[in-house]
């Protein structure tokens, strides 16, 4: 059962991956902008730093760290999430009842169904930045700060596409839902690169409580560079990140499953 | 024992008003007003094994919401729907492998892979074994000549191309009922006679349960043995071709554009439906009178531009039955 999905997985994305080489100029050029954007963010992100020296007493090699975090785990859900992007074209064109005459379960495929590979090109440069920041940041490798490292990008990964989900659920009820999805892409992105510590107490309770993106990088990171920083929450929060996942991957998927109860009922 | 067993169905949608201007807007959003739409309303029909019935009626008379319902896409409002011993909305997963569908409008290939990679894929999707797939794929692209395109990507296909090889793709899994939703809208006559041969022979071959829905009477008459027809939500008809066509198709139209407006027009045995402006729409039963005796009377008492025969239409032939009642 497992094993069928996987490789069922497989042969969608591989499908999806073949398509988008039908246009090789095309796909070569968007991994080619998307890098040179990379690099002009950290660009400026340097820029800022260098005048500014700290950023609320973050050096510039820690907030390096969390905008590589972050951007690792922005472009892992990317890769696997590409398809929430614009979800609700499958509601405008009448596309989700073709998903629902397959004897697959309706979410699986069609995430399977766009692996967007432009994305590595993103994923190799935050691998990138993010060596060198956890070079320069001193964090010394052991088996136990890889373990760590390992399930934050995981969890920061879920937590990321949980959002996209949820967002891209609305379309349901209300048929478009694409400009929601950019912003809360856009908002999650630019809130992970940052100490949440720069923010006024609402922003910072919002990003810990409602769009829990603080642990993607900020609480997790604490951790990692040894801050000691948590503005009156519990220092538990640092390990947090896999229990907000789960939780937040529940929320969710019971949100996308009421979601699909409503198209069932009315339609488009 | 029947296939499929509708009993009582109904699907009614709400739909919010809005009102106008800003204070409306605001109300609206505030205290929502809605009106309920009776999109299928208390439909009861079953059929056999075997069958191949053709689904009609106008737009929006519920035709599309019935097949939904069927297969699973859609939760009824209320009513019962047996397929195949299954309750489709409840068993999805277990209904959508017995049925296969094709909707005309839409595609369900991969648009720019070769057409022999999407029968591949659907292949993992059903679970189909490779002996009955490797079978299925020969019999379908010698019946329906797939073999010169198969490694063509699906966006190079010509319309009846890929009407093809989405009814291949649909059947590949041997489904037992076969749905589907205009399968003929936008192909020329000699790719809607293609399709219509290949539904018939799928049929009579594999005991595929068929149902159409369709606007083009042709489709119904050479394809179907029974019509069911939907209007505003009730069968109005249901019953075999041949039936209905004696009572109801038998009627002509001739569309005559005059040469002036005559306040006053009388013939014998034709009835003027329409008018508008210079031209008449006369409907005459071509039992009881000939189009060359109506087009005499025509060109005796007035002055002709130009004329057109047409043959009845769903349209016409709902719209009759609806006025009539059935008898």
């Amino acid at each position: 059962m497992v094993r069928r999905y996987i490789k069922l997985y497989f042969l969608l994305a591989g499908a999806y991956v073949r398509s988008r080489l039908q246009y090789r100029l095309s796909f070569g050029l968007m991994c080619f902008g998307i890098v040179i954007s990379e690099i002009c963010l950290l660009g400026l992100l340097g820029a800022l730093l260098a005048k500014f020296r700290t950023v609320n007493g973050w050096t510039w090699a820690e907030v390096v760290f969390l905008y590589g975090l972050g951007n690792l785990a922005y472009s892992f859900m990317r890769i696997l999430g590409s398809q929430l992007d614009d979800f609700d074209r499958y509601i405008i064109r009448g596309e989700l009842d073709g998903v629902l005459i397959k004897p697959v379960p309706p979410l699986f495929y069609i995430l399977a169904n766009r692996v967007e590979l432009i994305h590595v090109s993103r994923a190799l440069t935050s691998v990138a930045i993010f060596v060198v920041a956890f070079h320069l940041s001193g964090i010394r490798w052991t088996l136990d700060v890889a373990l760590f490292t390992l399930t934050t990008i995981l969890s920061g990964t879920l937590i990321m596409f949980t959002l996209m989900l949820i967002s891209a659920t609305v379309a349901l009820w209300t048929t478009k839902s694409g400009k929601l999805t950019d912003l809360l892409i856009s908002a999650t992105k630019e809130a992970t690169a940052f100490p949440i510590s720069i923010y006024p107490l609402a922003v910072r309770l919002l990003l810990t409580f409602v769009l829990p993106v603080a642990f993607v990088t900020y609480y997790p990171a604490q951790q990692l560079l040894q801050k000691g920083e948590f503005l009156g929450m519990p220092e538990l929060f640092q390990f947090g990140a896999p229990v907000v996942a789960l939780v937040m991957l529940c929320v969710s998927y019971l949100f996308w499953c009421s979601g699909l109860r409503r198209y069932h009922s009315t339609g488009s | 024992m029947p296939i499929i067993t509708v009993e009582h169905l109904s699907k009614h949608f709400k739909v919010y008003r809005r009102r106008t201007g800003f204070w409306g807007n605001l109300s609206s959003t505030v205290s929502r007003k809605h009106d309920i739409i009776k999109a299928v309303d208390d439909v009861n029909f079953s059929l056999e094994r075997g069958e191949l019935v053709g689904y009609i009626g106008a737009n929006g008379a519920g035709k599309s919401t019935t097949i939904k319902m069927l297969t699973g896409i859609l939760v009824p409002t209320s009513g019962h729907i047996d397929v195949m011993g299954l309750t489709p909305y409840r068993q999805r997963k277990e209904n959508t492998r017995r049925i296969g569908v094709v909707f005309g409008q839409r595609t369900q290939l991969w648009w720019d892979l070769p057409v022999i990679d999407s029968f591949e894929l659907l292949k993992h999707i059903y679970e189909i074994p490779q002996n009955l797939y490797k079978q299925n794929l020969e019999f379908f692209s010698e019946m329906l000549q797939l073999q010169p395109f198969l490694s063509t990507p699906v966006r190079r296909l010509s319309l009846g191309q890929r009407m093809r090889c989405d009814l291949t793709a649909a059947l590949l899994h041997n489904p037992e009922i076969l749905y589907l939703d205009e399968p003929t809208i936008g192909l020329d006559v000699v790719a809607k006679e293609q399709v219509r041969q290949f539904l018939r022979q799928v049929n009579a071959e594999r005991q595929v349960t068929v149902i159409l829905t369709t606007h083009d009477l042709n489709d119904v008459e050479k394809v179907c043995q029974r019509l069911i027809i939907i209007d505003n939500g009730k069968i109005i008809y249901d019953g075999g071709i041949d039936d209905l066509k004696k009572r109801y198709g038998k009627t002509r139209m001739l569309i005559v554009d005059l040469a002036q407006a005559y306040s006053d027009i009388q013939l014998e045995g034709v009835d003027l439906t329409r008018r508008d402006g210079n031209r008449i729409w006369l409907a005459f039963d071509r039992d009881t009178i000939s189009a060359s005796e109506v087009i005499a009377q025509l060109t005796a008492r007035y002055e002709i531009q130009d004329l057109t025969i047409s043959e009845p239409e769903i349209e016409e032939i709902v719209r009759r039955i609806y006025e009539l009642g059935v008898h």
